[in-house]
This record gives structure tokens, sequence and C-alpha cells, in this order.
């Protein structure tokens, strides 16, 4: 392998690091490679043992960085010296998450089929929920309001002589009132409680859902 | 080389030897600069390097030479004080060391 080979490998590794990173490390071994002079390249790639070494060292030192709350980066606790043999370990750690990405995608048709359905189902259960809630909540308060415009109607009547007819008008809206305002209670309750009880449990449903398939994924 | 070196040292050795040259030096220089100190695979430089400029220990600025662009490393203020913690540290550490080394009374 000549220092073209070793560079243009290293490119191809650090596919994927932000672009400022990626053209800096670059850099940096070309210069290295200048530095060492002419004649020096075999020593420099026997030195730097391989493009998969350094790439995977540069990936590792860019893990720190991700976690841009820490305002110093803390070095790793790892311990270096003369060539660890971890090399190859990195190498399928970082195989099986390609692997694992490949069959995401292909096999996606099947899962994302799924939860479109499951998501689907949720939502008209939980739609078909709200909607007798609100059935119930709008029947009450019909009642109530019916109660009121009873009484007003009523108490016109009354006014225009009708007077046994407005006194059961009365009466029966009373009544309608009473009913009304018996289940009222529960009305504050369907709306205060009910309904965003059944919303927050979607939300929550959801974000566990989601905090599973990335703990899984890491 | 039987004692491998941990990254805190790493950083310590690293910037010791940068903060030799007042004007700062270039990573190949520091690289072969190191491994008169420890022994140590080449391309684990870079990272450190990088993340001591993340932390501000070390500066940066390229110098136009033949062509291409040379990138110089200079210990920053922090990158001092950080250093002077660092050989304290070191001083307790290895004098406890060579205390048990030699025999003397754990104290």
């Amino acid at each position: 392998m000549n220092r073209q080979d070793f560079l243009s490998r290293l490119e191809v590794l650090l596919q994927g690091l932000p672009a400022e990173e990626k053209r800096e490390a670059l850099e940096y071994y070309e210069n290295y490679f200048e530095d060492a002079g002419e004649g020096q390249e075999a020593q420099v790639i026997r030195e730097l043992e391989s493009p998969e070494k350094v790439a995977s060292n540069i990936r590792e030192g860019m893990g720190y960085d991700t976690d841009t709350s820490q305002s110093v980066v803390r070095p790793s606790t790892q311990v270096y010296g003369v060539p660890p043999t971890s090399v190859s370990e990195k190498k399928s750690h970082a195989g099986n998450t390609i692997w694992m990405i490949v069959v995401i995608i292909l096999t996606s048709p099947f899962w994302v089929t799924a939860a479109c359905c499951i998501f689907g189902l949720v939502i008209g259960v939980a739609g078909c929920l709200i909607g007798v809630l609100c059935g119930l909540a709008g029947c009450i308060v019909g009642t109530i309001l019916g109660g009121f415009i009873g009484i007003a109607h009523g108490i016109g009547l009354l006014v225009i002589g009708k007077t046994a007819v407005g006194l059961v008008g009365i009466g029966c809206s009373l009544l309608l009132l009473a009913c009304g305002c018996l289940f009222l209670p529960l009305l504050v309750l369907i709306c205060g409680k009910g309904i965003p009880w059944i919303v927050t449990g979607i939300v929550k449903g959801f974000k566990r859902l989601f905090k599973g398939k990335k703990g899984e994924k890491e | 080389m039987v004692f491998n070196t941990g990254a805190a040292l790493l950083d310590a050795i690293v910037l010791a030897v940068v903060s030799k040259d007042e004007d700062g030096t270039y990573g190949y220089r520091i690289t072969q600069d190191v491994r008169k100190v420890i022994e140590i695979s080449d391309s684990t430089l870079y990272p450190v390097l990088r993340r001591l400029q993340k932390n501000k220990y070390l500066e940066v600025y390229d110098v136009e030479c033949g062509g291409r662009n040379r990138r110089y490393y200079k210990i920053t203020e922090t990158g001092c004080q950080i250093l002077d913690e660092y050989k304290k540290e070191w001083k307790e550490y290895s004098s406890k060391i060579s205390g048990i080394f030699s025999g003397e009374e754990l104290s």
C-alpha cells in the first residue's frame, strides 16, 4: 500500500463524519506524510498500522463530541499502549450495526405497515371512547340548557296569561334542570379527567414505545 | 513497555511536549517527540490533539509551506494551567508508587 492508497482508503472509512471533521482529519494525515519526508512512506504506514486503525481511533475520539452539554470533553477511559487487540472487536461492532441497518431497511414494508395498522387501531379505539364521552357530556349539557330554556318559556307563558300551561312548563323544566344538575359532577369528571386521561394515555404509550426502540438500538 | 498509558496521562504528556515549543509545533513532530517518551501507536495521537484543541488547551494556526497548509499546535493559557495540575497530580501519584516500590512504610 502506498500513501495515496492509504489516504484514499482513509477518506472512504471516514464517510459519515461531519464534513469539517473529515476534512481536518484527512488534512492532518496528508501533512503527516509530507512532514515525514520522501522515502518515509512505508515507515509511516507501518507506524500508523492501517487506515482502519486510524479511522477507528478518529471515530472513537468523536464519540464524546455528540454530547454538547459538556463544556469539557472528557478523555476516554481507554488505555493506550502498544497496539491493543481490540481492532477486530471494533470492526465487528461496526459490521453488526451496518447489518442491522440493512435488515431494518429490507423488512421495512412489513414493520412499517404493521406499525401503521396498530397506530390506526389505537386512534380508532381512542376516538370511539372520546366520542362516547362527548356524547354523554353533550346530553348533560343539553339537559341543563333545555331546563333553563323551558323555565324561561314557561315564565313567558305565565306572563301572557296561559297560567296552566305555563306552570306545567316551568314544572317540567325544573325537573329537567334537576336531572341535568344531578349529572353535573359526572360532566365535570368527563371533561376534566376522562378525555385528557385518554389523550395523555396515548401520548405516554407512544413515548414508551419510542424509548423502548431507542434503548434496543443502543 | 509494561505499563499502559491512561488517556489523562497521555493528554498531559502531549501538552508537555507541545509546551516545550513557545511558538507551537506540528503533528508529525509532536508524534515523534511523544514517542520518545512513551511507546504508543501513532494512529492514536490525532484524536488526542483534536480533543485538546476542542477543550481549548491547544490552539491551532496554519502556516503556508510548500504549497500546502501545515497546521501548528500551540499550548494556551488554560492548557498551561491544566498541565500544571497534571504535573502536581503526577508528582503525588508517582511518589506514592515509588515509595511502595522502595519498601517505604505505607503512611
